[in-house]
């Protein structure tokens, strides 16, 4: 397991170097790292914060940084073959939120809208609230790989403006059949 | 939203990066806290694809190749044919090298022909090291 040991430290050293690469510092990442490993909320939410300076967008082509790692350890290490044939794309694929036959995800997306049109009938403005996250949430997720936070925000407009859209063509309808009472 | 988006992607990567590097650790339990963790945050099933491409790992590590076959069953055999040719190699099946070798000359994946070409120069492990995996 040494050398499975090793390729996860290159990993996070390939990471720290795409960080200097970028004039960043890695400490806030590795600190959030810290917190999901021992569940302490204090020590996540000072990675997290640290992550504000604006370097967490930056850790992507960690496929790329595992496939680099593996090749130097491998020799000592069967496993490093799955590491590098399966496990750096589909961490890459976590990281990025898009996800391999998410059927489940686009459901979330499908209850998402059909909340906010739930919302619109019955003129429940908490659900929807409720439904817009939802959209907002999976459209996030599909997002992939570095400048994901402008294209989620624009996909997120997408989705309030259709949510408004709806709302707008749900009161003209109503309107009409009002007059046609 | 911007922070919403953030805040999104930053636990995403906290909790990926958590998984490798328990991995690394061989700390299995973790991995399978961050794993079961992340697959509960982001709505996706046990047995979604890529949570299972983890679960076989974590599997494997523990010596369970078997049980990362099972896994695999109900996908079907396009179903990452390289993490099978890794749990026959664990459970010393013959099988694997004729997979492994179809998959490092044919696969369209340049991640998995190189991967499959390692495993072929690797050494099955032996009845000692199969013994202390599944001890462990």
């Amino acid at each position: 397991m040494t050398a499975l040991k090793h390729a996860f430290e290159k990993i996070g050293e390939g990471i720290a170097d795409a960080f200097k690469g970028l004039g960043k510092d890695i400490a806030g990442a590795f600190k959030v790292i810290g917190g999901a490993l021992t569940g302490n909320p204090n020590l996540m939410k000072s990675g997290a914060e640290e992550f504000e300076s604006g370097l967490k967008e930056e850790v992507s082509g960690i496929a790329e940084v595992a496939d680099g790692a593996v090749d130097a350890t491998l020799a000592a290490s069967p496993l490093g073959a799955a590491l590098m044939a399966v496990i750096g794309p589909s961490a890459q694929k976590f990281i990025d939120g898009v996800f391999t036959g998410a059927a489940n995800l686009v459901n979330g997306g499908i209850s998402g809208v059909v909340s906010v049109a739930s919302g619109i009938a019955t003129g429940n403005l908490s659900e929807i609230g409720k439904g817009l996250e939802g959209v907002a949430s999976v459209a996030t997720l599909f997002v992939p790989g570095a400048g994901e936070a402008e294209m989620g925000v624009d996909a997120v407009e997408v989705a309030v403006n259709a949510g408004k859209s709806l709302i707008q063509n749900s009161a003209e309808s109503q309107a009409e059949s009002t007059v046609g009472v | 939203m911007q922070k919403q988006v953030d805040a999104a992607r930053e636990r995403r990567v906290s909790l990926t990066l958590g998984l490798l590097h328990a991995f690394g650790d061989d700390d299995l339990d973790k991995a399978q806290e961050c794993l079961d963790t992340f697959a509960q945050e982001n709505g996706l099933s046990q047995e979604q694809e890529d949570v299972v491409v983890f679960r076989v790992m974590i599997a494997i590590q523990r010596g369970r190749a078997l049980d990362a076959l099972h896994l695999m069953n109900d996908f079907g055999e396009d179903f990452h044919p390289e993490l099978r040719a890794l749990s026959l190699f664990f459970l010393r099946d013959p099988l694997w090298r004729g997979l492994a070798t179809e998959l490092a000359e044919n696969s369209p994946h340049e991640n998995v022909r190189v991967g499959m070409t390692n495993l072929l120069n690797q050494r099955l492990p032996s009845d000692e090291e199969m013994a202390a995996a599944s001890a462990a």
